[in-house]
Parts: C-alpha cells; structure tokens; sequence
C-alpha cells in the first residue's frame, strides 16, 4: 500500500485545519440545500433526512448491538399516528409532541424488546417482523377509537402543517437560507428536520462512547464475555432496543411533519426493509454509515425510478416493480463487494490521503512525526497526478450527465463538477511543493520524475480549476443579473402598472416545466395568466433568458440572494482551500530534513 | 349435534387448508434453518416465482402471458399435477443454484450479510414476478376436486375435499422427507452436517454439497406451499408475503429447528387465525394476523425455544 498523501498529528493544528474544512464544506452543502434545489427536491431531502434517523434507530440495535431487528417502520408509524393525531385532533405544537412521542417509543420497545431479547440468536428479528406485518392493520381498528384518530384506511391528512407555522414566526427565522419565497414552507421544515437530526446524531455518538454504550458493543462482540465482566445482559439489551425504538418514533414524527399526511400502508414490513437496506449499503455499526444510508435509500431510489433503458424488445423500466429488482441487486452486490457499504468504502479513500496519528497516553504527540512522512521516497506527485487526471475525468462525466433531462442525475452531475473544486487546488499544491523538494534535493534519485509529474499535474490541475471557476462565475452572474431584471419589472395589469415579483413567485408553481423561457411564453403554462398580458410577462425576460436552454424552473425561483450567496460560499470555499492547502504543504518540506538528520542519527546510534 | 359446536367443528375445517400451507412453507423455513442456522426471507417469493412458472406450464401460449411461447415450445399446456411437478422441480434447481451462487460464498462471514442477501433475494424475486406477470390476481384451477359439492359431510360438517388433498400432499411429502432424511445415505448426511458440521466434515461429508440439498428440498417444499396456496385463493405476486409471516410464526411457535413443531405450530397458527376472529369480536377479520403473533409472542416468553425447539446452551 501507498503511504497517505497526509500524515498529521492528532488534535494539532494541522488537523484542526482539516476538520474544519470537512465540517466547512459539510455545512456549506447543508446551506446550499434549500437554496439550491426546488422544493419538490428539498421536500425529498426532508425525507431523505428522517430516514437518516430512522436508519440511525435500526443501526442502534443491529449495528451496535448485533441483533437483527426487522420491525422499525411500525416504530415509525407510532410516531407518525400520534403525531398526527395530536397536531389534528388535539392541536397540539410538534415541539410539544416530541417528549410524547420519545416515551411512547421507548414503552413499545420495552414491551416487544422484553421477551424477545430474553433469548438469543434471530427471536428477536421474528418478533420484530411480526410486529411490522400487524401494524398496518392495527390502525384500523374500529374500537378504542383508533380508526377514527388514525383515519383507518384513508389515512389522516394534518391540516395544519408547519405552514402556519411558518406565518406566524417567519419574522424570527427569515434568517434561515432559503425561508422565504416559493419554497420557504419546505426550506422551514428542512432546517427543523436537519436540527433534529444533528442532535439525534450526537446524541447516539456520545451514547456509544459512554458506559452504557461500551456495554452494548461488548455484547455485540462477545456477549459471554460481557456477561463475565459484569454487563447485565437483558437490561442494557432492551434498554437499546428501547432507545432505538424511542429514535424511530421520533423519525415517524419527523415523517409526519414533512408529509402532512400519514397512512397506514406507508408502514409496512417494505419500510423496515428499505431501513435495513440503508443500514447495510450506509455501513453497518458507524454513524458515517447511517446518514449515508438515510441519503442512499431516498435518493437513489428516486434515481433508478428514472432508469429507463430501450433494449430491442423490451424495455427496461426502473419506474414500476424493476426499481425494487435494482435496489435488491444493489443490495446483493453491496453485501458481496463492500460488506462495510459506503462508509467503509469513504474511509478507505479518506486513509489513503490523509492519516491521523494518535498521541500517546500521556496526551502528546507523538515525535518524530516526520518518521511516519513518506519523505524522499515520497509518492505525492503520483498522487497529485492521479488527482489532476480524475478530476477533468469526473467534469467531463457531469457536464454528460448534465445533458440527461432528469434532476436528479443534474445534481449528481453538479456533485461531480463541484469535486474538482475541492481537487484543484490539492493537486496545484501538492505539484507546487513537490517540485520544490525536488529542487531542494529532498527528492533523492527521484527528483527528476518528481519535478516531471508534478509539473504535469500542477498545469492541469490549474486549467481546470480555473475553467471551472468561470464556468461557475459566469452562470452565478448571468443567475444575478436576470434576477435583478426580473425584480425591477414591471407589467400592466388592467391598467395599473404592478410589479413583476409576485407573479413571478406565482409562475414558480410551473417550476416543473421543461421547456425554454420562450416556450413558455409562447405555447407553455405561462398563457394561464390571464389577468395579466402574457406579453408582458414574458416581456421582462432578458435576452439571457430568452437565449438560454436552462428549464424555465430554474430561472423562475432563483432570486437574487441566492444567487449571491451561492457567489459569496464558492469565493469562501476557494479562499479556505487554499489556506489550508497552501500552510501544509509549503511548511512540510522544511519538515523533513530534520527528521532526515534525526534518523540518521538514529541509525548512527543503533549502530 | 349443538349448533354452536357444529359450527366450531366447521370453522377448524376451514381452517385446515391454510394450516397445512403454513405449516408446509414453515417446514421449509425450518429445514434452512436447522441446517445453515439462517432466516430465509426469500422462501416465499421464490415459491410465488415456481407459483407462476407453474401457471405458465398450465396455460401454454397466450397473449400477454410472459414465457407463454416458451412453455409452448417445450409441450405446454401440461395436465394441472404435471405442471404444478415440473414448477416443484424448477424451484427445486432454482433453489439449489441460488444457494450456490449467492448464499455459500457469505456463509462464514456475518449473520447480517446472509440475511441482506436474502432480503435482497426477496426484493429482486418479488420485482421480477411483478414485472413479468402483473400484479393483476389470476385464476389457478384448483389441485382437488373443488365444486360445491365436493364435501365429506362429517356430523353436518362439511370437510371439502381441497383441505382432504391439502393435507394428504403435505403428510406425503412429509413421509417422503423422513424418508429421504431417516433411511438415505445423503440424508444421514445432512442430518451430521445439521448437528455438528466440523466434525460431518472430518468424517468426510461435503458439507457445502449437502447443505445445498437442504435449499433444494426447501425451495420444492416452498413450490408446493405456492402451488397449494395459489389454488385455495388466487395466484398474485404479493401472496407468499402474509404466509410467510404466518409461516414464521408458525416455526418460532413450534421451535426454530424442530420439523414436527413446525407442523404443529402451522395447524396452531392457521386455527387461531379462524377462530380468534369468529370468537373474539373486538378483533375483525382485518385483524385476523394479531392472535397467530400475540400466540407466538406468549411462547417465547414462557418457552423461549420454542414448543419443540432444542433450548440453547453455551459453554461460557
């Protein structure tokens, strides 16, 4: 194996400086959510995001502690019913209903955990399934009144939605990204649903690190060897069955909130699975694994939905039954090539470049760190042009995809392009430095395949960071510009003259419109408005507009904030990146001829 | 004879038929079991699967039928037992190649892994069967003979014949299992690698080998049960999931590991079905799934192996 690309010290300031790029960049995208993706799509990732929890639940049990357990969605549906019968029936605020539904969850897991965890091996995954078969249709139940709080088989719809919500406290979190305009209901829900989340996480992650929680990874490694050590058994197994209960009742909460409505056949023993399908193909027994997994389920089942491949004959459709054949092939495929799923996969990639060394037990770090520094016989320029070449690779990729009239496979695309910000620079640096080290002689008999590499490297790496920030400049600003047209506005409407935004915020309802801005116009939705000249309103598209091939959608709800603000992050991520890269690796090249000396003399020593 | 009993008598006959189906398919979830210690949550899809591959072998050529022309070509349409036979067959090998392709290279890694492959299994199989043949419910001609009439009046009681042929083919595949496990050299076999297979192996039993029988037998156990099921209500894709759950809580009841509680617990499970609902008026028929787990969950708090399971010791 290849040395890492990165070698620093646990807790140093290097590593502070690499932590907080990851978190920058993760909540970079965690803003950019809602501002630049549609509703629908942030409605998606609202769902996408409670089954991070739901998928969290299940990792508790199966994950941490090694049991199987099947039964989540009817968790879920607890969650969700009570829930919703409390905002409807009750009118309740959801705040309010989260310590009802946590207590509730974590009783019903005490209860179906109880007898089923007494004994070893798969009980408890046959309980469980016969706990997500009936639930669907306990909530048809006539008596008690629960048919008629669940809504029985129709279903119970929540009037009121957080939109009200939104009304009456928009003032106070107007500040949130993307809380105001035509998404601002669905951009309010994600913000709640991501904070709820974050804390879920790291409670679960500080859980695992505590007494209780070693106790429960003990069981799952050794469960007689726990019970010597004192762990009693059956308490701390059901006490997590029952925490992961209580978690998935929350996710039913959480479903409740971005759906509004709640129906007994969302419920079922197909939800459970889809739970373990996420929690296998995220990574079984990581938090990493979990938010990947809750990711992977909503959205690339949305993506194989879209699969639609003409083969002769026959045509291979995603969208109807073949997209369960797919993720079941996913999921076998997965379990065969990468038994760790996505996050094992992450962390092999991620060890390679850069590797953390602990400190000793005394809390310092360990010295002479530059031992653990790949030095002379450094691969680093391999690496940078490795990186060079992937990175166009995977532009050319997402300007392909980028072709493909589908949204989903746009914001892959956009992904992939958006990777060859964060390599460009790495590898511009890593080419820069190593070509000094070379020059310094550091590079031993290497230097001058060194020097070639990195030479080769640094020039693409610069060509294509820079053509892809001009790419990106050009359409932010082309984005701001048709905006502001769009705001200064204004059309005759019988007579008075009225300005544009409101209608535009109107026409955003056609967001799903495929067609050009002049299609639109001419043959398109926009000939609804008929208070208002159609003229006149398709008057203010500029010549950008009108010219350009994007999906009217786009142009409709992209406001003016946004887009500068979307300006303002890619400046912001350029600058970190290139702090950050540039402090490392222009300082460790005067790292290594001390260690250079210091194992020598070593040698001298042992000699 | 009192009405009400008259009536108790006829409701545990209806209930046979369902009985002898779970109690078939627990048998097959139990034979998997015993033999790999593994839950196989594809059973049921993949006798849907012989189900319908069944179904084309009776109908032959017809318009919209997938694989119609093909079971054409190979002398469709067959007689309702030939047919129903070669599906038997069909997931025989199915089961068999399956075990082979996908479950015997995970089997010494974790728990988790062999039960994502079969749930994988069970997502994939159930697809296919969507797409290939609709989810539209389809008419399978009954096994026995099923008019109205076909009954054996039994004190006023009306014992159909369909539920008589039901468990006639499960007790003769039961003795046909017993025989095949007690009296065969490759059944002696199987039975050593179930008990303990370190040392089968040493006595120089191929373990892999025979532990695929166990999938073959198993999966034409699980044809049946299809076959049985598909003929006593309507072949659709989705049928062998509420069996199945059945099916599991009927080999939990009876033990995991145990064939003859396997059995038992079917015919436990298929009478509570019927007759909890018919008694107990708070739980309706939607609700007829409830007692055969509310049962199941009471036998493993006060016999956590099981009616007839081996309780499990560990040398600590």
């Amino acid at each position: 194996m290849s040395s890492p690309l990165i070698v620093v010290s646990k807790g140093d300031r290097q590593h502070r400086q690499w932590n907080t790029l990851y978190w920058g960049y993760a909540i970079a995208l965690a803003i950019l959510v809602p501002l630049v993706l549609q509703p629908f799509q942030i409605g998606r990732m609202n769902r996408a995001i409670v089954m991070i929890v739901a998928v969290l639940a299940v990792n508790l049990v199966v994950g941490f502690n090694g049991m199987l357990a099947l039964g989540h969605s009817a968790f879920m549906g607890i969650g969700a019913f009570v829930t919703a019968s409390m905002v409807q029936d009750e009118s309740w605020d959801y705040w309010m209903i989260i310590p009802l539904v946590l207590v509730l969850g974590f009783a019903v897991g005490v209860v179906v955990g109880l007898p089923a965890l007494r004994v070893k091996g798969l009980y408890l995954a046959l309980v469980t399934i016969a706990q997500a078969a009936v639930f669907p249709t306990l909530v048809n139940i006539d008596e008690l009144g629960i048919a008629e709080r669940t809504g029985g088989p129709n279903g119970k719809k929540v009037e009121e939605e957080v939109d009200r919500q939104v009304d009456s406290l928009s003032g106070y979190f107007e500040f949130l990204p993307g809380v105001d305009g035509a998404r601002g209901a669905d951009a309010y829900r994600y913000w709640i649903i991501l904070f709820i989340t974050a804390i879920v996480v790291l409670l679960v992650r500080n859980i695992m690190r505590s007494r209780a929680g070693r106790a429960v990874l003990a069981i799952r490694d050794n469960e007689a060897g726990a019970a010597v050590y004192g762990v009693n058994l059956p308490m701390y197994k059901t006490l997590n069955f029952a925490l992961s209960a209580s978690l998935g009742s929350l996710a039913g909460l959480l479903w409740c909130l971005d759906k509004g409505f709640v129906a007994g056949q969302d419920f079922t023993f197909l939800l459970a699975i889809e739970l373990i399908i996420g929690l296998v193909i995220g990574g079984v027994g990581t938090l990493q694994g979990s938010v990947l997994g809750g990711l992977f389920v909503v959205w690339v089942r949305d993506l194989t939905k879209r699969i639609s491949i003409p083969m002769g004959f026959y045509t291979l459709d995603g969208d109807g039954p073949l997209s369960n054949a797919i993720f079941g092939l996913i999921l076998i495929l997965f379990t065969f090539f990468a038994p760790g799923g996505i996050a094992s996969m992450v962390t092999a990639v991620q060890k390679r470049i850069i590797q953390v060394v602990p400190l000793t037990p005394a809390g310092d770090p360990i010295t002479p760190l530059e031992r653990l520094d790949p030095g002379p016989s450094s691969t680093r320029s391999a690496w940078a042009l490795r990186l060079a070449v992937i990175g166009p690779v995977l532009l050319v990729i997402g300007w392909v995809l980028m072709n493909v009239d589908n949204l989903i496979v746009g914001v892959f695309a956009f992904l992939l392009r958006f990777a060859i910000v964060v390599l460009a620079p790495i590898v511009v640096l890593v080419a820069m430095n190593e070509r000094l080290g070379a020059r310094a002689g550091l590079r031993g008999e290497n230097a001058a395949a060194v020097t070639s590499r990195a030479t080769l490297a640094g020039v693409i790496g610069v060509l294509s960071f820079a053509y892809v920030k001009t790419f990106a400049l050009n359409l932010a600003l082309r984005a701001h510009h048709v905006t502001h047209l769009a705001r200064e506005a204004v059309v005759t409407d019988g007579g008075r003259e009225r300005p544009v935004v409101p209608l535009v915020s109107e026409a955003a309802k056609y967001k799903d419109f495929k067609g050009t801005p002049g299609e639109f116009c001419s043959s398109g939705p926009g000939g609804e408005f008929n208070d208002w000249s159609v003229d006149e309103l398709c008057g203010i598209s500029s010549e950008a507009i009108e010219a350009s091939e994007t999906p009217v959608g786009w142009w409709l709800i992209a406001w003016p904030t946004q887009s500068l603000l979307a300006l303002v992050l890619s400046l912001a991520s350029i600058a970190v990146t290139l702090l950050v890269g540039f402090r490392y690796f222009v300082f460790s090249n005067s790292n290594l001829e001390p260690a250079k000396a210091e194992t020598s003399e070593r040698e001298d020593a042992t000699a | 004879m009192d009405a009400g009993l008259l009536l108790l008598l006829q409701r545990i006959f209806d209930a046979l038929t369902n009985s002898a189906i779970y109690a078939s398919l627990a048998l097959a979830l139990v034979i998997i079991y015993r033999s790999t210690g593994l839950l196989n949550f594809a059973q049921g899809e993949m006798a849907t699967f012989s189900a319908y591959v069944a179904f084309v072998l009776l109908v032959g050529a017809a318009p919209g039928l997938t694989g119609g022309s093909l079971a054409a070509a190979i002398g469709a349409p067959y007689p309702t037992v030939a047919a129903i036979g070669a599906a038997v067959v069909f997931g025989a090998i199915a089961g068999g190649v399956t075990e082979r392709l996908v479950i015997r290279p995970l089997r010494e890694t974790s728990e988790l892994a062999v039960v994502s492959i079969t749930i994988g299994l069970f997502l994939g199989v159930n697809s296919l069967v969507e797409q290939w043949w609709g989810t539209a419910p389809r008419q399978f001609p009954s096994l026995f003979p099923d008019a109205a009439s076909d009954y054996l009046d039994v004190a006023g009681a009306r014992l159909r014949y369909s539920a008589i042929g039901a468990w006639a083919t499960l007790l003769v595949l039961l003795a046909a299992l017993a025989w095949l496990l007690q009296r065969t050299r490759g059944g002696l076999a199987f039975r050593a690698v179930s008990f303990n297979r370190e040392s089968a192996e040493l006595s120089g039993i191929r373990s892999a080998r025979t532990l695929m029988w166990g999938w073959v037998l198993a999966s034409a156990l699980g044809a049946v049960a299809a076959a049985l099921s598909a003929s006593s209500v309507l072949l659709e894709p989705k049928m062998m999931l509420r069996v199945l759950v059945y099916a599991f809580a009927a080999a939990t009841l009876g033990g995991l590991d145990s064939p003859r509680g396997a059995i038992i617990g079917g015919v436990v499970i298929g009478l509570s079905q019927t007759l909890v609902p018919a008694y107990i008026p708070f739980i309706g028929f939607e609700l007829s799934v409830l007692p055969a787990l509310v049962v199941m969950v009471i036998v493993l708090v006060v016999r956590p192996a099981g009616l007839f399971g081996t309780q499990r010791l560990e040398r600590v």
